[in-house]
């Protein structure tokens, strides 16, 4: 064999060989700082206050997040009003005796030792109502159906208003029980003995159960998806008009059902500081994945510490959608 | 009395034309003896009176002396020199041809010679040969142009194993690539690993960070001027390589000798044709039809016919691919009738350039070139699903974004030379862009309806023209300025802008082996590139300056010393302070994809600071050549909404930058080389807390405790990857046959194999949370066959 023939064989072999799991841990001082406070609580009216109380931990301490239980936490509005939540059985801090009215700034503040304390402000916005929900049955390019909603609704032009929409569904679900039923058979007419037998009953209860619906929608108004399939959007382009936010809904929830379906659509009128933080924290988490994105900041209004304290307004719709039976995609929708 | 006055001042008067009707010019032009193409930068001059000047672009030169006994004299680095005693008492025109050196034989690679860069009032400019380049240890086998520049002082390289250029803190848009004058707008090939020229078809290559001659215009960072070799005009000849990628093949030689040449080259990859197969095997294994693949080509064409010695005319032409496929097709059957779905998906991006140039020799002095130019770049993704059912055509959806930039435009340059004392240089450019910023184009067919959509961002065209004046004035023996004025404009939008721009560059010879330096450049840049990765992309999208989006700016002031130890060893020493303004940024988390926002109002505008200091010692003649560089330097960004409104380091701020550059040359057979290169690691924002995110309760029960993590992060860049380094080693075996000579070369690159980052993200480890580093270039053998004949 010639020698260049050798080099080349040599070569070959270096790449054959050529080890390609280069991973490994590496250290980097990453200066500790000071733990804070994280409150996360969304208000609204007509519901109870809930306030989550956690802290932050340095990004290589490995302990699970857990809630700061020992804190004061306090509410207060600008009409004077005031009270002290309470912690309760899954660590979070509560009050039920504070009534959040649409329109109102509400103030809340935070202090557990060994932190700086926290406060934070939002106003409750007032609710759009939903005018009426169009709805059609489409089908994709797989042939598959889909329920295509229009939902309208009256922008109000005297503030900037921020949404968020969610879907959500309520279905049915058969159980069905077995048991066992001591049955008489018959009474011997001579001994007058009664004659007995276990007998096994069917018991069929139908449950409800819920499923949070992906809003599809290509929609130009709509900011950001949230991880729960809803969608957040501004009237930035839309100010003091009645719109048609359209999108589409799979169906499978409802698919071998045997009671009618309720679809709930929920149109939130949100706080500006829970929009920015919402719409943030999806960009978080899809640049936190991305190694060449640049890092998206989480939006906060926790002075001192970090979280969201937000306030919302639901004005809620539904629809219905008939039993389906299996193999069947025809949708009546009523 | 008063007559005889009179006669005085006419003759003081006329003293200095008296003395120009003694003078002659010499013009020509400086060329290879063997294959007629033209030297750039060769130094023409005559011995006795000290006087001289240098080759232009097109290997013109003119010189105008005193009449009388001359000793003119041609040298050029590699080349016999020429020197002939010439009775000059008449204009003439001499064709010089320089024969490949013998003298310096042992020279392997040759570089902008000491004593030239002491005696230019150029600074901040560094030239390459394509022997350098090719001399160099490659990645892959590929020789490249940037991964060449790179190792420069100055000079920066992004993302491991890419070729983006980062120079002196500026961006990789702040780079005006020229390829024979036509702008390029993506330079690279498979996602920034190589870049888009076939070293085979390059004559030279010139980097200028500073000082900017008044000639360039439009970038703020650096200018990278390639030329093509015009064509081989004596005999037809070729040279090739077969690489571990890629192969490339050049043919180049007369049409009629000595008046018309033809360059034409050609470099693919062959990846996809060795990979598909395997792909096919195991789709067909799993039931699939499905393949895919990547490929990129670059070719160039060059035709160059001479009318006379006065007029010559140019005509080239580029054209650049990458593509990225994928296709899948199944069959199935259902209730007798056979239905089929098939996809492609893909991305393909590429340059298509072309000029048409005329030189004109006007009188002995007088160098003119006018061009057409052309050239269109183009990103593009597909996705189309088409459906058939018993072969007939169902539903086709078709998917398309694109985006791109199409120049079309003229330029005229004018080189004239009225004696050794000014060199000057005047002329003006004319581009019509037309940006098409993001489009998105959809078609949907089922049966006979069908729905054609076209939305994205507006296109947007405009107008950019520039004139320029410079002159190299030497002023007495010591003092060399080149003193220029560049004035450009910019329509868009009804809305016009324009800009005047000083060029000052200067020496001061101190003595014949020392000089000092000083330039002053003001630049002015009317397009931005908007990118969120920190790798060079296709999606990188080119977007002009609009009414909204104002030009970037950049002052730059340089000082530097020159110094010769002999004619093998030189030093330089250089300072800047460079200021950037109207640098845009994505605003955080924004995407180019989201189509409900103009793009203008997910940008942010900001400026730039960057400042340093490089040192350069080579050594450009004997057995070992080669360089080492250092750059201390500083980078900082200042966007209003960014890191709370403080300044930040920019990605690429690197501190320390070193490399490293050996070539030996043991025998006429054998060579080798090896470069060393040292990095600050790259600047990057890491979390330094996590905390839980608000999360609401879902239908299902289990969402109401259920929360995400969420990073904190405490100022931008403010962490740094860990340093790089990393050193590369060739050895090139060349062997003589009677059909040319065949070099067959064998490299290593990372030879320590030292895990460079590539990114790093947060992991696990043991149950213990640690920071990982990805590294995607261990050590990596590479080989090569390359040819000339």
């Amino acid at each position: 064999m010639k020698k260049s023939g050798i080099y080349i064989l040599t070569f070959i072999l270096f790449i054959i060989l050529l080890n390609s799991a280069c991973e490994k841990t590496i250290e980097i001082d990453i200066d500790e700082i000071s733990p804070m406070i994280v409150l996360n609580g969304l208000i609204e009216a007509d519901s109870s206050v809930v306030i989550s109380l956690t802290r932050t931990r340095h990004i290589l301490d490995n302990a699970e997040i857990s809630t700061l239980t020992s804190a004061f936490v306090e509410l207060s509005d600008n009409q004077g009003n005031s009270a002290i939540l309470t912690i309760d059985g899954s660590n979070k801090y509560v009050t039920e005796s504070f009534s959040v009215e649409p329109g109102t700034e509400y103030i809340i503040t935070a202090s557990a030792e060994g932190y700086y304390d926290v406060e934070a402000v939002c106003i409750i916005p007032e609710a759009v109502a939903i005018i009426r929900i169009d709805t059609a049955t489409v089908y994709n390019e797989w042939n598959e159906p889909l329920i295509s909603m229009g939902i309208v609704f009256q922008d109000d032009p005297s503030t900037d208003n921020y949404y968020q929409l969610f879907m959500m569904s309520k279905s049915y679900y058969t159980e069905w029980d077995i048991v066992e039923r001591l049955d008489t058979l018959y009474i011997d007419p001579v001994t007058d003995t009664v004659i007995t037998a276990i007998v096994l009953d069917t018991i069929i209860t139908r449950i409800p159960f819920y499923s949070d619906l992906y809003f599809e929608s290509e929609d130009l108004i709509i900011e950001e998806e949230d991880n729960r399939g809803g969608v957040i959007f501004s009237d930035q382009l839309i100010q003091g008009k009645e719109y048609i936010l359209k999108g589409n809904i799979y169906t499978y929830f409802s698919r071998g059902s045997q009671d009618t379906t309720t679809i709930y659509v929920k149109l939130h009128s949100i706080s500006k500081d829970y929009y920015e933080y919402v719409s943030s924290l999806e960009k978080h988490y899809y640049s936190k994945n991305d190694p060449f994105a640049t890092p998206v900041v989480v939006h906060s209004n926790i002075q001192d510490g970090l979280g969201i304290f937000g306030g919302r307004s639901t004005s809620i719709d539904s629809i219905k959608i008939a039993p389906q039976p299996y193999e069947d995609d025809i949708w009546e929708i009523y | 009395m008063k007559h005889l006055r009179s006669i005085n001042i006419v003759i003081i008067i006329l003293f200095p034309l008296i003395l120009n009707a003694q003078k002659y010019t010499i013009n020509g032009f400086v060329q290879d003896a063997a294959s007629g193409e033209k030297l750039i930068g060769a130094s023409v001059f005559d011995s006795n009176s000290g006087l001289g000047t240098t080759s232009n672009e097109y290997g013109f030169y003119s010189l105008t002396l005193t009449a009388g006994q001359i000793d003119f004299g041609v040298s050029y680095v590699g080349y016999t020199s020429y020197i002939e005693s010439i009775e000059l008492n008449e204009d003439m025109q001499i064709i010089v041809d320089l024969d490949p050196s013998i003298e310096l034989e042992e020279v392997i690679v040759t570089t902008n010679r000491p004593r030239d860069i002491v005696k230019s009032s150029q600074m901040s400019t560094i030239t390459l040969s394509p022997k350098q380049i090719k001399a160099l240890p490659v990645f892959l086998g590929e020789a490249d142009v940037f991964k060449a520049l790179q190792l420069m002082p100055g000079v920066q390289s992004g993302t491991e194993g890419t070729s983006g250029m980062y120079v002196r803190g500026g961006g990789p848009d702040q780079n005006l690539i020229l390829l024979d004058g036509v702008s390029i707008y993506n330079a690279d090939h498979l996602f920034g690993f190589f870049s888009v020229f076939n070293p085979d078809a390059i004559s030279n290559v010139t980097l200028t960070k500073g000082g900017f001659p008044a000639r360039y215009g439009g970038r703020l960072s650096s200018v990278v001027d390639i030329r093509l070799k015009e064509g081989n005009m004596k005999e037809f000849s070729g040279s090739g390589s077969i690489g571990i990628i890629s192969s490339r093949i050049l043919l180049e030689g007369p049409i009629v000798k000595d008046k018309t040449s033809f360059l034409i080259s050609a470099r693919r990859t062959y990846l996809d044709i060795l990979v598909r197969p395997v792909i096919r095997a195991v789709n067909n294994a799993n039931g699939d039809n499905g393949t895919a693949g990547y490929y990129f080509y670059d070719a160039n064409l060059k035709i160059n016919h001479k009318f006379s010695n006065k007029d010559r005319i140019f005509l080239s032409a580029y054209s650049g691919r990458d593509k990225v496929t994928m296709r899948n097709e199944y069959d199935y059957i259902n209730d007798d009738s056979i239905y089929t779905e098939q996809s492609d998906y893909g991305l393909y991006w590429g340059n298509v350039t072309s000029v048409l140039r005329w030189n004109h020799i006007y009188g002995n002095k007088f160098f003119s070139n006018v061009s057409l130019i052309y050239s269109n770049f183009k990103f593009d993704v597909f996705e189309n699903f088409y459906s058939y059912v018993n072969d007939r055509k169902v539903s086709a959806y078709e998917f398309e974004y694109y985006s791109g930039i199409e120049d079309l435009g003229g330029i005229i340059d004018f080189d004239y030379y009225p004696n050794p004392n000014h060199s000057i240089k005047f002329g003006g450019k004319y581009l019509y862009h037309n940006f098409k910023p993001g489009v998105t184009a959809f078609s949907s067919t089922y049966e006979t309806d069908s729905i054609n959509m076209e939305f994205g961002n507006e296109i947007v065209n405009s107008s950019e023209f520039y004139i320029y004046a410079e002159d190299n004035i030497k002023i007495g023996k010591r003092l060399l300025v080149n003193l220029g004025l560049h004035y450009s404009a910019f329509l868009v939008q009804d809305e016009f802008y324009n800009s005047l721009q000083p060029r000052i560059s200067s020496r001061f010879l101190i003595t014949d082996n020392l000089s000092i330096k000083a330039a002053f450049t003001r630049m002015e840049q009317y397009i931005h590139l908007l990118t969120n990765s920190t790798i060079g992309l296709p999606t990188d999208i080119w977007l002009p300056t609009t009414k909204d989006i104002p030009p970037q700016e950049s002052y730059q002031t340089a000082i530097g010393a020159a110094y010769n130890l002999n004619d093998e060893w030189s030093i330089t020493i250089e300072g800047f302070y460079k200021t950037m303004s109207n640098l845009i940024e994505y605003k955080e988390g924004a995407s180019f994809f989201e189509i409900g926002e103009d793009w203008e109002n997910k940008v942010e505008i900001g400026d730039g600071l960057s400042y340093g200091a490089e040192f350069l010692v080579r050594r450009d003649a004997g057995k070992l050549t080669g360089w080492i560089g250092y750059t201390l330097a500083k980078t900082d960004r200042f966007f209003e909404n960014q890191n709370d409104g403080e300044p930040f380091p920019y990605t690429y701020d690197r501190r320390h930058d070193i490399s490293i550059v050996a070539m030996y040359k043991f025998s006429d057979r054998t060579d080798i080389s090896a470069t060393w290169v040292y990095g600050t690691g790259k600047a990057l924002t890491l979390g330094v807390a996590r905390y839980a995110s608000f999360q609401e309760g879902g239908a299902h029960p289990f969402y109401y405790d259920y929360w995400r993590e969420v990073e904190y992060y405490n100022g931008k860049n403010g962490f740094r990857e860990p340093a790089y380094h990393r050193l590369d080693v060739a050895l090139n075996r060349h062997k003589k046959k009677d059909w040319g000579e065949q070099t067959w070369s064998f490299g290593l690159y990372n030879a320590y194999n030292h895990l460079n980052p590539f990114y790093l993200y947060f992991g696990h480890e043991n149950n213990s949370r640690v920071l990982k580093q990805v590294s995607i270039f261990p050590i990596i053998p590479s080989v090569s066959y390359a040819f000339n004949f």
